[in-house]
């Protein structure tokens, strides 16, 4: 059975999406949903720490997927190279906690 | 103990570490001599802001010499450096008031370290709109990173940003080229990185530095924090920019992407950085002539 799927128009919450307090707050007002699409139609700038911190308060919150939907093209980025970039950090602390 | 700041002619990034020194003349003050300054850029401009701002706030007594030269007076003044330099900094002049407001300017502007993330939007939101749309998504991120990074690591709480848009090429930078400072008078990189990683307090601050450069390193594991000053390489290289980091002791700078110096300077607390994005490159003149073996 299909999970419950939620679009959401990022740029309600500004057209810069740059930090992880902006993150938190905007992860607060987006839907429950098991797979949220997110729309950056008219999104100028989102970064990578802004991505990653949503990426993690929607899963903490239950959603099981999260697609991306007009990125590369609103913000001349790549999602998969800053994502690579956001998984890099979190491999690294996992690493330093196993080794210290 | 003093310590001197003295312009002779221009008081640039390139400039600013040769004209300091400090003076053991039983005193502690200081002084930023201006009188032959003829141009500076905003790296000199947040520095000395930084470091006038401390001084004041430690009590000691801080004299501006005015530049002679109407032009520079009337940028810092643009700038904002006089209107914002602590009431107990003394002037040898009158004190220059601000003309029009310059788009291609962001005047220096105080980071509310208190208001967190959220003040280094505000700059963002304000910086973003008088950036060339090439080089404004980027140039933003950028200053988020830094910022984030000062709000989160530096443990300071004075700390200021500037950036300007710059029409016409230099060396051999295209323009529109615009550069961002943003400086801080924190506990510096390599203190900052030493609480999470022990071997880092071993290092020097150059290395510290580069170690801060490194993909995926951060001093504050586990609570996520900004991808930090990799990402701010990555985007000088993508622009074929200059990144410059001074920390401490030390000063690292970045061209395209890879190393081109790494010196030991002067030790001033906290971390300056500065990015400068641009259109593209040009050929070095007599590149042409090389290549035809001329």
């Amino acid at each position: 059975m299909a999970g419950r799927r939620r679009t959401v128009q990022m740029h309600k919450f500004g057209e810069l999406l740059l930090t992880r307090d902006r993150a938190r707050s905007v992860a607060t007002k987006l839907p429950a949903a098991d797979i949220l699409i997110l729309s950056f139609k008219g999104v100028k700038v989102a970064s990578p720490s802004f991505l990653d911190q949503i990426i993690r308060s929607m899963y903490s919150r239950g959603v099981t997927e999260i697609q991306f939907d007009h990125f590369n093209r609103q913000t001349g980025r790549n999602i998969d190279r800053v994502l690579d970039a956001m998984d890099l950090v979190e491999a690294k602390e996992i690493e330093e906690a196993l080794v210290g | 103990m003093s310590v001197i700041f003295t312009a002779r002619g221009a008081l640039n990034q390139d400039t600013f570490e040769g004209s300091g020194q400090i003076v053991n003349d039983g005193r502690e003050h200081l002084t930023i001599d201006l009188r032959n300054l003829y141009f500076i850029d905003s790296y000199a401009l947040v520095t000395l802001l930084t470091i006038a701002t401390l001084f004041a706030q430690w009590g000691e007594s801080v004299l501006v010499r005015l530049p002679r030269a109407q032009g520079p007076k009337t940028y810092m003044a643009r700038m904002h450096f006089f209107e914002l330099l602590p009431d107990n900094v003394e002037l040898d002049g009158e004190r220059p008031i601000a003309g029009e407001h310059a788009r291609w300017l962001v005047p220096l502007t105080r980071l509310d370290i208190s208001a967190g993330e959220f003040g280094v939007e505000q700059i963002a939101n304000f910086v973003y709109p008088q950036l060339p749309r090439r080089l404004a998504g980027g140039f933003t991120e950028a200053i988020a990173e830094i910022g984030m990074n000062v709000v989160q690591h530096s443990q300071a709480e004075v700390g200021f940003v500037a950036a300007q848009r710059f029409e016409k090429q230099y060396q051999t930078r295209k323009p529109p080229r615009v550069q961002l400072v943003m400086g801080d008078a924190g506990i510096g990189i390599r203190s900052s990185l030493a609480t999470v990683h022990p071997e880092v307090a071993k290092m020097t601050d150059e290395q510290a530095i580069l170690k801060a450069l490194e993909p995926g390193v951060t001093s504050k594991p586990g609570i996520q924090s900004g991808v930090g000053l990799d990402t701010v390489r990555e985007y000088t290289a993508m622009f074929q920019g200059v990144l410059r980091i001074r920390s401490d002791r030390a000063t690292v700078v970045l061209r395209r992407g890879h190393l081109a110096e790494s010196r030991p300077v002067p030790g001033l607390s906290g971390t300056i950085v500065a990015v400068e994005l641009c259109s593209g490159r040009v050929p070095p003149a007599g590149a042409a002539a090389r290549a035809r073996g001329g």
